[in-house]
């Protein structure tokens, strides 16, 4: 069973209105279990309205035609609805704006306390979520969350929502805002999270050098219809793809572009900064090779005159 | 003197009662008119603190600054500072005013009482530096985020600023939004204005003609962009190297020679071609 399943998804917004809007155009998608899948698309191309659909926040238009699916959920089933906010966990932009208890502790009970969980269970939920994100039990559960550096108050936001221990867990520009070191602390955090509580991984996020290094696979979005969809190579090296999505290439696919115009003999795929570094080396280690069996050649004659 | 003159300047942040916490410690600075400066650190360095300071939203604890000779610190010339130094934030949602985007821009020509006529030449050419001139009469809420940014910075051009303060003002934008603020900031900084880009992005930093970083509300390095990410102390700061800059270091691992710092893509592609040959 996968863990997302979208059919015929499509929703307007401001529908019968002169602003009437169309932002999504018959998505059909599947997410796997296991999956870390990277939502990317320029500004108004839907992915906020995509994702809003995986937990109801956004209700479907057409119920005949189109459904959301999550582990076996239905998004439209109003009974299903309280459960499966449960099972998809949603971190949103900048979700510091929605720490609002006066303790930490308090803030990271918030979900369970909804899921009726007893007191036991909850305190150990919150004790584990605060761990996993990296934060001390005992020396953070009684502060203040608005105390905190914006990096920790993020942390705690993220250690929310996953004491809901929910089976998917949805990232809408988890790394936004934040200086270079906390970048990469979320960022692995995310990849410890996928392993440790949610398998099922969505992210959304502008930085392609980001998702060429984390994502299994590649969604794009264009004015509300997926125009790629595949491995980071797959879509990255589709450059017409890319520059119709109005998207970015990632830093090391546009310096290889750059190489191989100029005559460099290596592998068009290259989608990560580490695998270009790697490909150049082997290049020069080649060059050397020649350059020195080249120069061999040359002994032996001056040798034999 | 320098257009900027920061001297000795400490500021705290009043947290309860009996305790404060020190943002600024001794800071000293000089900026001089015409440069691009990035103002870099990580998240609680003191760099925001530092750009509230200069046009008089702070004032400092101790020590003192001077905008063209002016001290923030009294308070009979902080209309005068806020007309030399403009300031656009983070977040473009918090600073739209009017619901037109014309009116938005003539807001603040309007409060220090320029006269009809000159607002409108004011809001003409600032419109037409960031490239909006076709959306004067439309509402702030339909665009986007670059175009949000681009409009407030044309709200702070209308005051005739001689010093742009971008606050993370990219931040919150996608790489498309990014470019055009970056472009725009070069391109007044060209005509002239003193541009201080707050950021910890530091591609943004590669344009700059100098790069101050900030540590536990210190200037822990200044110097050219070039020198500061020579200087191996970037991590210690919070701050990564930029891609281009990563990628000639690990290059560097594979047996590539590179004698000075590359900053600029273009450069390290000509670089590799030339050692490959």
């Amino acid at each position: 069973m996968p863990a997302v399943e979208i059919k015929n998804l499509n929703f307007i917004y401001s529908k019968k209105t002169p602003f009437e809007k169309r932002a999504l155009q018959d998505i059909n998608l599947t997410v796997e279990e296991g999956e870390f899948l990277g939502l990317v698309g320029a500004t108004g191309s839907g992915k906020s309205t995509l994702i809003q659909h995986l937990n109801g926040l956004i209700k479907l238009q057409d119920k005949k035609r189109s459904s959301v699916v999550v582990n076996g959920m239905s998004a439209t089933d109003k009974k299903s609805l309280k459960k499966l906010r449960f099972e998809v966990g949603m971190v949103f932009q900048y979700p510091e704006y929605q720490l609002f208890e006066d303790t930490v502790a308090k803030d990271v009970a918030f979900g369970p306390k909804n899921m009726k969980l007893d007191k036991d269970e909850i305190d150990a939920r919150v004790r584990r979520a605060l761990e996993v994100v990296g934060l001390e039990y005992d020396k953070f559960a009684e502060r203040s969350p608005f105390d905190l550096s914006g990096g920790e108050k993020r942390r705690v936001a993220i250690a929310g929502v996953i004491a809901m221990q929910p089976k998917v867990l949805v990232l809408d520009e988890p790394v936004a805002g934040l200086d270079p070191v906390g970048r990469e602390d979320i960022l692995s955090l995310v990849k410890k999270l996928q392993k440790e509580v949610s398998p099922t991984i969505i992210m959304v996020s502008h930085n392609m050098d980001d998702m060429a290094r984390l994502a299994d696979r590649i969604v794009a979005l264009k004015d509300g219809c997926i125009v790629a969809n595949g491995t980071p190579k797959e879509v990255f090296c589709d450059r017409k793809l890319i520059e119709d999505a109005g998207l970015d290439l990632p830093a090391a696919t546009r310096i290889a572009d750059k190489l191989i115009a100029r005559g460099v003999e290596i592998p068009s795929d290259i989608v990560t900064m580490d695998a270009l570094s790697a490909e150049l080396g082997k290049a020069l280690r080649s060059r050397i090779t020649v350059a020195a069996k080249a120069n061999d050649g040359v002994s032996e004659e001056d040798e034999n005159v | 003197m320098s257009q900027i003159e920061i001297k000795g300047v400490s500021y705290s942040y009043p947290v309860k009662e009996g305790h404060s916490l020190k943002a600024l410690k001794n800071v000293s600075l000089a900026i001089d008119k015409g440069e691009f400066v990035v103002l870099a650190g990580m998240n609680g360095s003191g760099k925001s603190t530092l750009a509230k300071l200069l046009n008089g939203l702070f004032t400092p604890s101790a020590g003192e600054i001077f905008i063209d000779g002016i001290s923030t610190a009294d308070e009979e010339n902080t209309f005068e500072i806020r007309k030399k130094v403009g300031m656009v934030f983070q977040n473009p949602d918090n600073q739209t005013v009017a619901t037109i985007i014309e009116d938005d821009i003539a807001f603040g020509p309007e409060n220090i009482g320029v006269p009809r006529e000159e607002i409108v030449v004011r809001v003409d050419e600032a419109l037409e530096a960031v490239g909006m001139s076709e959306y004067r009469t439309r509402t702030a809420s339909k665009l986007s985020g670059g175009q949000k940014q681009r409009v407030a910075i044309a709200g702070v051009l209308a005051m005739r600023p001689d010093v742009l303060i971008l606050d993370e003002s990219t931040s919150m934008l996608d790489p498309n939004g990014r470019k055009e603020i970056m472009d725009i900031a070069l391109k007044l900084n060209k005509s002239g204005i003193t541009v201080i880009n707050i950021t910890h992005n530091m591609d943004e930093a590669t344009v700059a003609d100098r790069v101050v970083v900030m540590r536990k509300g210190r200037v822990a390095m200044d110097g050219t962009p070039k020198e500061v990410f020579a200087s191996g102390l970037l991590e210690a700061c919070g701050l990564t190297l930029p891609p281009v800059t990563q990628l000639s270091r690990s290059l560097a691992d594979e047996g590539f020679v590179f004698g000075d710092v590359v900053t600029d893509e273009d450069e390290l592609v000509e670089e590799i071609c030339r050692q490959l040959k």
